[in-house]
Formats: structure tokens, sequence, C-alpha cells
């Protein structure tokens, strides 16, 4: 792979620049070090909504994605609770019209009403459709805020409900933009068959007339260590009732996260796993499992999450689920199952590095944790994980006192 | 200083010449092609076994007995197959379509051998195990029941159920009731009947060692013969004549539409031009139905209209899911749009915008043999040679404002279309 160069405009934005000779499409893309962690627990989902005006016009551009398809380009962006990420992917030779058009809603949006009233409404029709006309679609809006009392993971990005969304106001989204959209708060990858001079006087160029923002240090709540097990049972009309387990766990430059997305794949990810090949196949306690991390920056959740199969209990599920976890926290792993999942992860890996856009994504969230040279080591660091060092995560994270239980109930069933 | 209000220089699209794969026709009739990159180390397979019976319930039957190939050999249980796939961090899937079913293999390129092992394992030793089989069934009916719950899956079902009937595969949504009807032993046979019959199309992508991709050539070599896709023009579908049907579901929160009309194959000369009108209508972010649904009156999250190309029968279609209240107000704007392109010239500047923006597209997605191979599948199933590929880019880059009204004129009616919703009815 190729090695990336970076610099810093005086503003503080952070550029990288990552060659890639053979490919016609160069990508730009454009992180934010903003997510709905940094929302006020009174606007959520701000983050979200404010992704979806940053399409609504600039200060000098009236639309943003006209001037870029008519060369050829196309876009999009996504939010999560740690970042919001903008990218696009343009034939090289119009590579400037991207500065263009970034560096113009980085410098200011139009703040037009007509635009936040007309998000506001598609993006409660993309709450709904998603979360609430989805059977099980709000589970994690309910897990989420069982498991974190502080910290503002305790609500999903696209909002804790639709009041948050319809009640936005104008100034709210002004405030918003100049406190997080500055240049000293993102990270700008270019990729694909560019020189890094040419680059840096292109940055130069669009972005360094860009005044930075005063960047305070985030001062997230810490979520405080969870000392006895909590629990919620709530009833929907769904034709299986559904158990979600979810258990603290380190953030993502931690040792500890290699150790529990290996532990989730043993226990819940796919066929060859522990928990589906027992309580799915051979027992059909289950009609599906799955066990995973969410990943996120600051300390996340392990969540392990199964539908109870007709005629069978929650009761009676939920003791045979913790009972072959405890089970298996006395036998402990095999090195063969070890190794199983750890060249699962090395194929993975290998399919994140092929497209250039994900390759570009990967560098500038590494480089915004602080190591652009992270995602070369991932599978290093998959690699170092022991089977003694797995077995005491497993056993550190998942035990009674520490689990936080939603029980998703059927109206109709079991 | 710099002026912010005026566009960089920029400059018009070359389109790059398309490689095609390296094709070898075994004797058997396999087709096996290749998108060779020495720079990859994983490997993509694709292995196209296509059918003409095309009844639902054959066709689900070959659906289910491909399925269960992956669970159990006469040597291997169905955990033991899972693991040592697993092992190999490689992944075999497989998936139907009405026209064919699909074998995807993907791997480091060094395993490939080892992964290869066991495709020939389970192909050729696969027995079918009752207890397997309750499984399968009785996971597929409990996702039956949630999907039922499903606005988007029930429009869906009631679309094609009434574009094609449930006779035909084409027009089959997963249910409860063809499945019950099945056993182990009767999917066994199905496949047992066509063993011999290989894939008609094996799509190497990635990288393979020489010898990796001799052993996979000699593996094919083992079948007798190929299936064909079914001649389509026999299949007899009723006219469409702008009925309206509602899956009534009076609890959902949104409401999904299904509009569908019949229309003209990818080797239609205006094939081309009806891609470029379907775009402008609803194909791209700033199209005419997401500017007035979504951008204008903020009823929905998206709206798209697209061609369904290699089905029974080509049509295109219209899908969103909406706000309840306004989705018989929804088809009125979307009738609005279609009559405007059908009766007003386009502006030249959103003629040129989209059709730099479908260049861009074609060009971002043959950057590596992945996308290549990709659309050589496409180009496979539809019968389009490189030539007439390439004459339908000309076709795009030189379209003219009048070529578009005629074209929306021809093909956008939507008098024989039909329309779908499911969610709960306005009063």
């Amino acid at each position: 792979m190729s090695k990336y160069t970076s610099f810093f405009l005086e503003n503080g934005l952070q550029v990288l620049v990552l060659p890639d000779k053979e490919n016609p499409m160069a990508v730009v893309n454009l992180m934010y070090n903003v997510g709905s962690r940094d929302e006020n627990p009174e606007q959520t989902g701000f983050a979200h909504l404010f992704e979806h005006l940053m399409f609504g016009g600039s200060v000098n551009i009236p639309v943003y994605d006209e001037p870029l398809q008519m060369v050829g380009g196309e876009n999009n962006a996504f939010t999560n609770p740690d970042i919001t990420n903008y990218y696009i992917q343009i034939p090289v030779e119009n590579l400037e019209t991207a500065f263009w058009l970034e560096s113009d809603r980085m410098l200011s949006l139009a703040f037009g009403q007509k635009s936040l009233d007309v998000q506001k409404g598609v993006v409660v029709e993309e709450f709904k459709q998603r979360y609430l006309n989805q059977p099980y679609g709000d589970a994690m809006h309910h897990l989420r805020d069982l498991a974190f009392k502080k910290h503002p993971y305790r609500w999903p990005t696209i909002g804790l409900n639709l009041k948050h969304i319809e009640d936005a106001h104008i100034e709210d989204v002004k405030n918003f933009f100049f406190k997080f959209y500055r240049p000293n708060n993102a990270i700008l990858v270019v990729a694909g068959n560019v020189e890094a001079d040419m680059v840096k006087s292109l940055a130069e160029k669009w972005f360094g007339p860009i005044p930075k923002g005063e960047m305070p240090a985030k001062k997230l709540p810490v979520e405080p260590v969870q000392l006895e097990a909590r629990r919620k049972e709530v009833e929907a009309n769904v034709p299986m009732s559904s158990i979600y387990k979810a258990y603290h766990m380190s953030g993502r430059m931690d040792d500890e996260f290699y150790a529990a997305n290996l532990l989730t794949d043993i226990l819940g990810h796919g066929k060859s796993s522990r928990l589906v090949n027992k309580l799915v196949k051979e027992e059909r306690i289950f009609h599906s499992l799955n066990a995973y991390v969410t990943g996120s920056t600051d300390p996340g959740l392990v969540i392990i999450e199964g539908k109870v199969n007709e005629g069978i209990s929650v009761a009676e599920a939920e003791k045979k689920l913790m009972d072959e976890i405890t089970l298996l926290q006395q036998q402990g792993f095999s090195e063969e199952e070890l190794q199983k999942v750890k060249n699962q992860s090395e194929t993975a890996l290998a399919g994140a590095d092929v497209e250039l856009l994900h390759r570009a994504l990967n560098l500038a969230y590494f480089t915004l944790l602080g190591n652009p040279d992270g995602f070369e080591q991932e599978l290093e660091k998959v690699g170092k994980v022991s089977k003694e060092f797995l077995e005491q995560t497993f056993k550190k994270l998942i035990s009674p006192e520490k689990e936080n239980t939603l029980i998703y109930k059927s109206i109709s069933s079991n | 200083m710099l002026d912010r209000t005026i566009p960089p220089a920029s400059y018009s699209l070359k389109i790059p010449k398309i490689a095609a794969p390296e094709i070898t026709k075994l004797s058997n009739g396999i087709e096996l092609s290749t998108y060779l990159s020495q720079t990859q180390n994983l490997v993509s397979i694709e292995l196209v076994f296509p059918f003409s019976d095309l009844t639902s319930e054959n066709r689900q039957k070959d659906n289910y007995a491909f399925r269960m190939l992956l669970e159990g050999t006469v040597q291997k249980s169905s955990k033991k197959i899972a693991d040592s796939i697993s092992f190999l961090g490689a992944s075999i899937e497989i998936s139907h379509h009405p026209d064919f079913e699909t074998i995807s293999i993907s791997c480091l390129s060094r395993v490939f051998p080892e992964v290869l092992q066991i495709m020939k394992e389970i192909w050729n030793e696969s027995v079918f195990p009752e207890k397997e089989w309750n499984t399968i069934r009785e996971t597929t009916i409990q996702q039956n029941a949630i999907n039922l719950q499903k606005t988007g899956f029930m429009a869906s079902k009631l679309f094609r159920k009434k574009m094609y009937g449930a006779n035909l595969d084409y027009g089959y949504s997963l249910d409860s009731t063809l499945i019950q009807t099945f056993t182990p032993e009767l999917l066994q046979e199905k496949f047992n009947k066509q063993k011999q019959t290989g894939p008609a199309l094996a799509l190497v992508s990635g990288w393979l060692q020489p010898d990796a991709l001799k052993s996979l050539k000699d593996w094919l070599n083992e079948f007798s013969n190929i299936g064909n896709l079914a001649q389509k023009s026999s299949l007899s579908l009723p006219d469409l004549k702008g009925d309206i049907y509602w899956e009534e579901m009076p609890d959902s929160q949104q409401t999904t539409l299904r509009i569908g009309k019949w229309t003209i194959d990818s080797l239609h000369p205006d094939s081309s031009l009806l891609n470029l009108v379907l775009e402008i209508y609803g194909g791209y972010f700033g199209s005419r139905l997401m500017g007035n649904i979504r951008e204008d009156k903020g009823w929905t999250y998206g709206i798209f209209a697209q061609r369904v190309p290699n089905t029974g029968k080509p049509y295109w279609q219209i899908g969103t899911d909406i706000k309840g209240e306004v989705a018989l107000e929804a088809i009125s704007e979307i009738k609005k749009e279609a009559e405007i392109l059908r009766s007003q010239l386009v502006d030249e500047e959103e003629l040129d915008l989209v059709k730099n923006y479908m260049i861009g597209q074609f060009i971002s997605s043959v950057t590596n043999c992945y996308g290549l191979a990709d659309r050589y599948k496409s180009m496979w199933l539809n019968g389009q040679s490189f030539e007439r590929m390439e004459s339908n880019l000309k076709v795009l880059e030189n379209a003219t404002q009048p070529q578009v009204l005629e074209t929306a004129g021809k093909y956008l009616s939507l008098e024989d279309a039909i329309f779908v919703l499911a969610g709960k009815k306005p009063d």
C-alpha cells in the first residue's frame, strides 16, 4: 500500500495525501471531529440533522450537489456517535471542484429557514423508516438508555425522539456550526492519482483563508463503573420476543478492544460461532443470535442479542444463554478457534483495503484517533491477542453484576 | 482575492476503454472468465447456475437444495463445514434469483486451494440431513413472520404478485406454505438430478496463482453440461391498467409505495436513452422526484426510479417509504413529474449534469478488477456485448433534449402502470 504524506495548514486543518496512481477517480474525505456524543442531552439527533443541512447550500454556492454532478462527481456523508464524515468521489482531472465545494461549506452555510424546515421533515421520515416502522427498530434506543447513565452514548445518533428533531431552531444550527465545523476540528484526506505538492497548493488556496475556531478540549461525561445489574422490559407487537445483553468495554485504542472484538466473533458471529451453533442450531432455543461490539471511540459495549423461538419462554431462553456463557467461561477456548477468528479478521481487513474510498476513510479515522498508521497496524494488534488475554477479557467484561438486559417482549407469543 | 462564487475550471470526462475479461470456453460449455490483478491478495469467484423452469415451486426447490449444500457431506457435519470455511477466513455464500442460483466464494488468494477442496466436497459428497433442514425451514418461517410486519416487504410481495402471479418465481416472495411441502429427500433428489450440470459462468476477480486457477478449471471440467437461461418471450403476463392495490397495515407509521410498468430490455436501441430519462426522473440524489417529494416537501427520506432488467419481463419501478397521510397525494406528484418530462424539453444544463453524473458513475464503477467483474456479470446476464455497451455510452454522451422528450413520451406514461401501497389506508 502506498504511503501517505501529512501536513497542517496554518488554521489547523490537517491534510493527508494518499497516492494511488492507477485510479481515474480521486477521493476527497473530510472528517469532522463531532458526533452525537457532542450533543446537548436536550437536543439529541442534532449532529445528524446538521449533516443533512450541510447539503442545503453554502455562503457562496446556492446548491451543493449540482456543480459536483456536473463534473462527474458524487458524494455522501454519515454521522455516528463519534464523527461526521463527508466524502466525494470525482474524476481526478476535476479535483479542484471538490476543494471549492467543501471549503465553501466549511467557511459558512447559507442557513436557510426553508432548508431547515424541509430537512427536519426528511429526518423525521428517516427516523420512522429505520427505527419506528421496523419490528424491533427501537431496541437500541432502550438498550443504550439502560447501559449508559452519564455518557452521551446513551442516545442513538438519530436522536432520542422525534420531538428533539422537530424542535431544532436556526439559531441552534448556527451555533453548532461555528462551534464544531472549523478547520482545526477536521481532517482532510485526498486520495488518488495526485501529487502532494498539488494537493498542498489547492488546500492552501481553498481552505487556507478559513479562520480557525476556538476548540476547547472535549469534556465528555465519563460513564461511572456499573456496580449492579440493570434490567428493562418493553412489550411490542412483534412475532418473537428478543433478549439483548449489553456489557461495558474499553475504547477503540485499548488492547481490550481487539480481544472483545475477537470474543464476540467466537461467541456469536455466523454459523461456526459457539452460541449460534449450540443455541440456534443444536438446541433451537433461539431463532437467531448475534454478538458484536459497538466499536466506538470512547468505551462502548459488547452486545449479545437473540430472538427467542416460539414455544420457548423468555426466562428459559435467557437462562440457557447465560448458562452457556458461564460454561464457556469455565472451559475456555481452543487455540484453533482463536486462530479461526483471527483469520476471519485478516480477510476482513484485506477487504477493507480494496476500495480507495475505504482506505481514505480509514486513514482519516485513525488520524483522528491520533495514529495515522493505525489501520496498517490492525492486523498485528489482532494477531497479538493471546488465548489467556481473550479468556481473561471474557471473564472481566461479562459477569452477572455488569449486565444490562433488555427484554423486548412479544405480546403475542413466548 | 479568491472569488468563491466562480467554480474552478473543469474538464470534460473521458470514458475509459473497458477491458474485457480473459475468457476460456470449456468443452462442457462453461465460460470461465477472469479479471486477474497481481496487486490483489483476495479472490472472489461467482458461479452462476441458470435454470429454465421458472415456476416458483421448482425454483424454490432449487433454492433450498442449493442452500442445503452447506449443511452436510458424507464426511462433515454442518458445523464442521462452517468451521472449515471460517478457519480459512473464507466465505461460501449461496444466493437465489428467479433465473439462477449463485455460489459466491471469497477468500485470501493464498488459501484458495483449500477452499476449493471444501467447495468440491460440498458439491460432490453432499448429504441433506433432516435436522438441518428442519432448522432452515423453521428459521425461514419465523423470518417470514417478522417480514409480515414490514411495509417494505408487504408492498414488494403484493407488487410482484400483481406483476407476475405467484406461480412464477418472479412473483414469489418468501412465505410459509410452499416450504412446508419440501422434504430433505425431495431436495436431495432435485439436486442429484442436476449435479452434473455446471455453472454456465464462472467469473473470477482478484488474484489466483496459475496453478490455483488450473485447479479451478480442472474442477469445472468435471461437469458434463450447463443450464441455460430461460427464453422469456413465451411468458404470458398481465396488462397493467393503472390500478391501485392496498395492503392495509393499520399499525404502520409509514406507507411503502411501489409503482411498476413493463418496459424494454437492455438490448433495445432505446435502452440507453431510457436509462437517462429514468435517471433524470428519479435515479440520483438531485432527480426530479427527490427534488419534489424529498427536498421540497420533506415527505420521505428517499424516492427512486430505476429499470429492473434480467427478470422475466423487464420493467421499471418507483419505490419510496413515505408519510402515510400524503401517500395518494404523492402518487399525483409522481404522475405530474412524469407528465412534465413527457411534455417539456429538459433544460440543457440539467441534461448535461445528468449525463456527466452518469459517466462519472460509470468510470467509478470500473476502477478495479472487482468492479469490472460486476459489470461483466450484468452484461453477461443481459446478453450484452462490449460493442453494445460502448455504443450505449456513445448514445448517452450525445443525447439531446428532443431525444429525452421523445423517450419520456414513449416510455414514461403511468396510464399502464400499477400502484401498490402497504400501510395505513387514509380515511
